[in-house]
Order: structure tokens, then sequence, then C-alpha cells
């Protein structure tokens, strides 16, 4: 009853502060440039630089072919050191230099020189396995299975919704909830606090209510703005709860260990810019080191576009909440000892 | 009035000193860039990540791991499993009529395509083709990842000294002694220029060490400097207007992550979109610092492109400037 008590209270006292309707507008903004700024696919072309020092019979047989094949943007050079330079002048560019050697076509690909070895023999060996299949027919021998069959593709529009979700909804608390609770003593709130009946985990809990509030809010307004019935509320729901208890409770324990927000401030801040790092490996599957397989934010990400797909992996999406569940209660049972110490001195 | 200005800066570096504030601030974006570092050479170009059985021929594992990541497992099932979480490898497994290449279907690129190339290029190992195909470089070493990081931190660190800023004069707010400036004897634009002062030389510090760190020490540091002083005004300008404003630390955080959206949209944006829709992020002084910063990195930027991209900024945080004027003005009183 107490604790319900302190969650309306805090509540009502939210509902009058600036703050509150900024993280709403903040959200209507988001959902503004998804919209209207962010086109639904990006166009991921690449720029190839091309070089051909061939009789004209191959020139025409190889532009021909580049012509009905080719999405990338093709641009043909008139001889090797202008291939360098544009391909200097565009880093993210690559060049095809095709030239006559002792009777024979080479065809060399031409890197910047930042890729792997690996990278380049993939290139090397897919091209010549092209090659030999054009020649001598395709002798595969594998079979392919796909375990899920027809598995839908988000556009790159709602393939960013996990990651405002992680970083706007889930963490929201992580920084806010400091300054809830150092305004408080600044106040001399928490003082009076002593003299009543309430105890320190009411006080947290009731505090982490008034941000899961706000969550709600912002994360059900993306949603239903941008992804509409298509999710599933139900499991978005557990996800959004859990993650976005969690954001709070670990922003309570770090900030348990300062006496003011400037202190604070710093690592929760910090905090927030290493967990964004969970978005390259969130954006490029292949790559994800261990180290940021670790973050908070990595699985979170995941869980949340998993909740977007039309067969999402409960398991998955539920053993997420459920991890960060039981993290949470960690959290706060360590923040509830450390305050009870610290924040009424 | 320089001796004013300066105690005015000295008394907030002080005060954020006592707080460990300013340290931590300087401290953040030396960490972020050791992080960075740490996570470079982990990071590769294109490649693939292979499940295969422990019992697959070990030429034949040695053969893929010239080509991609390879990760062995003892059965079938613990392939499946591993295929299923959520980063993207594939599965290749050795059966009686040739191989089985397993995936979960939402990987992203041509990866089945190119396994199956790399597999049958080992048994067209001795055919002879009328092409010869050769794989060279021009010799440039940095990494995409090295690249758009370093930007990154740079301009996201051109907030961290506007932090300060706000909190500042938040934290002059709740003590009332903002308000003793109207009768110190001291100018108001001198207070607010000693106020602004961190904002500019906290990034400039960050940025020359993130670089130093990240291993940019070939680059005009003359031009960088000049970018990002540019870029900490509309920095300075967002935290007096948010600071002015806010009564306590939660506003003022809220708002300050208001700055954040812009700062993302601008560097992901610049990115990430094609050339034709890069015209959608002219309106944000952080993405010409974002291009500025890009070339300076690149050693393709020249002080004609740097004055112009600097021009842009200084036009657009005139425009919000003139938007928020009255606000801080008034704030301030």
């Amino acid at each position: 009853m107490r604790l319900l008590y302190n969650f309306l209270k805090d509540m009502r006292l939210s509902s009058k502060s600036f703050y509150f309707y900024l993280e709403i507008g903040f959200t209507v903004i988001i959902i503004a440039v998804l919209l209207f700024v962010v086109p639904e696919n990006f166009e991921n072309n690449l720029s190839i630089y091309l070089h051909l020092d061939v009789d004209d019979a191959l020139y025409g047989e190889i532009m021909g072919t580049l012509g009905d094949n080719s999405t990338d943007e093709i641009t043909i050079v008139d001889s090797r050191e202008a291939l360098e330079e544009a391909m200097s002048e565009n880093r993210s560019s690559v060049g095809l230099s095709i030239y006559r050697e002792n009777n024979q076509t080479v065809y060399n690909f031409v890197l910047q020189g930042y890729e792997e070895e690996k990278f380049k023999n993939i290139i090397k060996t897919t091209v010549e396995t092209a090659f030999a299949n054009e020649m001598f027919g395709d002798t595969d021998n594998i079979t392919v299975i796909t375990l899920n069959q027809g598995v839908e593709k988000l556009s790159d529009r709602i393939n960013m919704i996990p990651i405002i979700l992680t970083m706007n909804v889930s963490f929201m608390g992580l920084f806010i909830i400091a300054s809830y609770i150092f305004l408080d003593k600044e106040e001399g709130t928490i003082r009076a606090l002593a003299v009543t009946p309430n105890r320190m985990w009411e006080y947290l809990l009731g505090k982490m209510g008034v941000l899961l509030v706000s969550g709600i809010i912002s994360g059900f307004l993306l949603m239903a703005i941008m992804v509409g019935s298509k999710a599933n509320y139900l499991h978005f729901s557990v996800l959004l709860i859990t993650t976005s208890l969690f954001g709070s409770a670990l922003g309570l324990f770090v900030s348990s260990f300062f006496d003011t927000m400037t202190k604070a401030m710093g690592w929760l801040f910090m905090i927030i810019i290493i967990f964004a790092l969970a978005a390259t490996s969130y954006f490029s599957p292949s790559f994800s080191p261990m180290i940021i397989k670790f973050l908070p934010s990595y699985p979170i990400m995941f869980a949340f576009r998993e909740v977007l797909l039309n067969n999402p992996d409960i398991n998955y999406i539920y053993m997420t909440a459920l991890g960060f569940g039981v993290a949470t209660i960690v959290l706060f049972i360590a923040a509830n000892y450390r305050f009870r110490k610290t924040l009424t001195i | 009035m320089l001796r004013r200005i300066l105690s005015v800066m000295s008394r907030d570096f002080k005060s954020g000193i006592r707080d460990f504030m300013v340290v931590y601030i300087l401290i953040a974006p030396f960490l972020l860039a050791f992080i960075l570092r740490a996570l470079i050479p982990s990071v590769s170009s294109t490649t693939i990540n292979i499940a295969v059985l422990e019992t697959m021929d070990q030429d034949m594992i040695s053969y893929l791991e010239s080509y991609s990541y390879v990760e062995t497992f003892s059965n079938r099932d613990q392939i499946i499993d591993r295929i299923g979480k959520t980063d993207d490898i594939y599965g290749l497994i050795r059966t009686d009529t040739g191989y089985e290449v397993i995936n979960q279907g939402n990987e992203a690129g041509e990866g089945i395509e190119l396994i199956k190339y790399i597999v049958n290029a080992r048994g067209n190992e001795t055919t002879q083709l009328p092409v010869i195909v050769k794989v060279s470089d021009i010799g440039w070493q940095l990494s995409p990842l090295k690249q758009y990081g370093a930007n990154f931190l740079i301009v996201f660190g051109s907030v961290f000294g506007s932090m300060i800023i706000l909190l500042s004069i938040v934290e002059e707010k709740m003590s009332n002694t903002l308000s003793a400036i109207n009768v110190a004897p001291i100018a108001k634009f001198e207070f607010v220029i000693g106020k602004g002062l961190l904002g500019f030389i906290i990034p400039v510090i960050g940025t020359i060490g993130t670089l130093i760190i990240l291993g940019f020490t070939q680059i005009n540091f003359g031009m960088t400097i000049l970018t990002v002083l540019c870029i900490s005004l509309i920095s300075v300008v967002i935290g007096f207007s948010i600071g002015v404003v806010s009564t306590e630390p939660i506003g003022a955080i809220a708002g300050m992550k208001m700055i954040f959206l812009p700062i993302m949209a601008s560097v992901f944006g610049g990115i990430f979109l094609a050339d034709k829709w890069q015209f959608l992020l002219y309106w944000s002084p952080f993405y010409w610092a974002f291009r500025s910063i890009d070339s300076i990195i690149l050693q393709t930027a020249n002080w004609n492109g740097i004055l112009l991209n600097s021009f842009f900024i200084i036009i657009l945080t005139s425009f919000v400037f003139f938007l928020l004027k009255n606000r801080i003005k008034h704030g301030l009183n």
C-alpha cells in the first residue's frame, strides 16, 4: 500500500515536471525523423572504378555483362593511374583493371589495402570458381538447408527501432533515476523519508515505477505509430518492462557510489556510450566480438528485433526478459543495501 | 576583462575538479578511444563465419580458415544451436554426396554463394583457367571502423564541454548564485564567455587525445582544431539555452539528450546514406563537422574545403543562436 502511495505521489509530481513531457516530445521527434527523413531502405551500392585495356570485342563483351547484371555504380577510367587516383578520392570504393598479359586476360581486383587477407582470398577464389563454372559447368554438390524457411527481413527503417527502444527507452532510467534521487537528496526530501514509515526499497521502487511509466508511454507511442498492429504487444510489454527496470536498477546501483549528480553523470554517460557500441554488431552480425556480446544492450537489441518479426523466437525474448529480470533484482538489492547506508547521511 | 573571464572559467574548473565532473569528462574521450582501439583489430572487412564438426578433415579446416573464421563443434545439434544465435554464422558439414551448408535464413549478404564457391574451388584447384585473377591494393591501411569511429568520437565529444556549462549553470541556479552576477563587478558577456570557455577547451583536448591514441599523428591539427572549435560553438549555445531554463538536473539531462539525436543522425547518415540523400542532413552543423573531420582523417582536406564547411557550421549556429538569444538572455536574468 505504501509502495503504491509512493508511486502515485511520484507520478503526480513527475506529471507536473518539464522533463516528463520532454521525454515524450523526444520520442515524437524520433518518430518524425523515422517517417520523414529516414528512407524505407538504404541503397548500399558499391562504387567501382573500371579500367579496361583490352581489344574491342572483349571490351564490348565485358560492358554488356556489366550493363546487364550490375546494380553498382561503375565509373570507367582511362588508365590504371586514374583508377588509383579515383580510389584514393573515394575510400569506400574498389577498382577492377582488366588487361591482356602473355596472351591471357588478367582480372586485377584493386582494393584499398585495409582489407583482410581472408577477404582477398574470397574475391580471388569466387571469381576463379565463377569462371570455371562458366566454362566447365557447375559441379555443385552442395545442399543448402535453411533452418527458418521464409524468414522475414525487416526494412532498414523498422530495423532501427530496436536500437531506439534499447537506448532511449530501456536505458532511459539509467540517467534519469540518478537525477531524481540526488534532487531529493539536495532538497532534503530524503531526510524527511527517514522519519516516515517508508522503507528505502519502497522509495527506490517508487522512482523506478515512474521511469517505467515514462518508458512504457514512449515505447508504445513509437511502436504504435511505426509498427502498428504487426508487433506482438504481449512479448513487447514483457521485454520493455524487464529491460526498463533493469536500466533503472543499473542507474541506481551506479549512482549509489556517488554523492552528487555531477559526480555520477560522467560514469553514467560513459556507460551509455559503451552500451551504444552494440549497435555495430546489430547492423553487421558477422562482426560480433565477445566484448560486445557481453554488453547488456546486445541481447536487448536482438530481443526487440524478434518482437517485430512475424514469427518471433519466443524462447529468446523470454529468456532475455528472464535474465534481465533476475539481474534487476540483484542490482536492486545491491543498490538498496548501499543507499540504506549512504543516502540519508 | 580577460582576468575576469579567466576567473569565471577557473572557478568552474575548480568546482568541476572538486566533484570530479571535469576529470570524468576529460577522461571520457580518452577511455572511449582506447576501447575503440581495442576493438579495431577484431574487426574484419566482409568475411564469413563457418561452424564445422571436429571430425572434419584437418586440411579442409585449414583451407576454410584461409577464407573465414571457423568454429568447431562435436555434433550437428551443437552446430544448429550455434547458427540459431544472433550473429551470422553458417554450418558446413560433410555428407556422403558432398557438403551440406546450413543457414538460419536471416543472414545478411551472400554468404551461402560464397561458401559454395570456396568449397567448389577446392575441387577445381588443378583446373587451368584461360584468365588470371589477381587481387592487389593501393596501400591504404585505415579501416572504416577506425575512420568513422574516430570521427564519431570527435563530433560526439564536442558536447562534453557543453555538459559542464549546462550543469554548472543549473547548479548556480539551484544555489541562487546566478542572480549574484547582476551585482558583481563583471559584465554579463564576460560571464558568458568565461562560462563558455571550458566548452571549447575540453573538446579540443579530447579531440587531440583521441586522434593521438588512434594513431592519427600525421593529420593537419590546425584544420582539426578549427573544426572542433566551430562545432563546440553550437554545443555551447545549446548548453547555455538548456541550462538557463532548467531549474534542476533532470530537465537539463533530458534536454541534453535532445542534442544526441542530430549528432547521431548526422554521423550515421553521413556514413550510410547514399550521396543523393546526403542533402537531407545539410541543416545539421554536426553533419558539416563530420564531413570536415572525415576529410582531415583521410588526409584529403584542404583549407578551402574546411573553411567552407566551418562557414556552414557558423551560419547554422548563428541561426540557432538567433532563435535562442532571448531565451538565454532572459534565463541569465
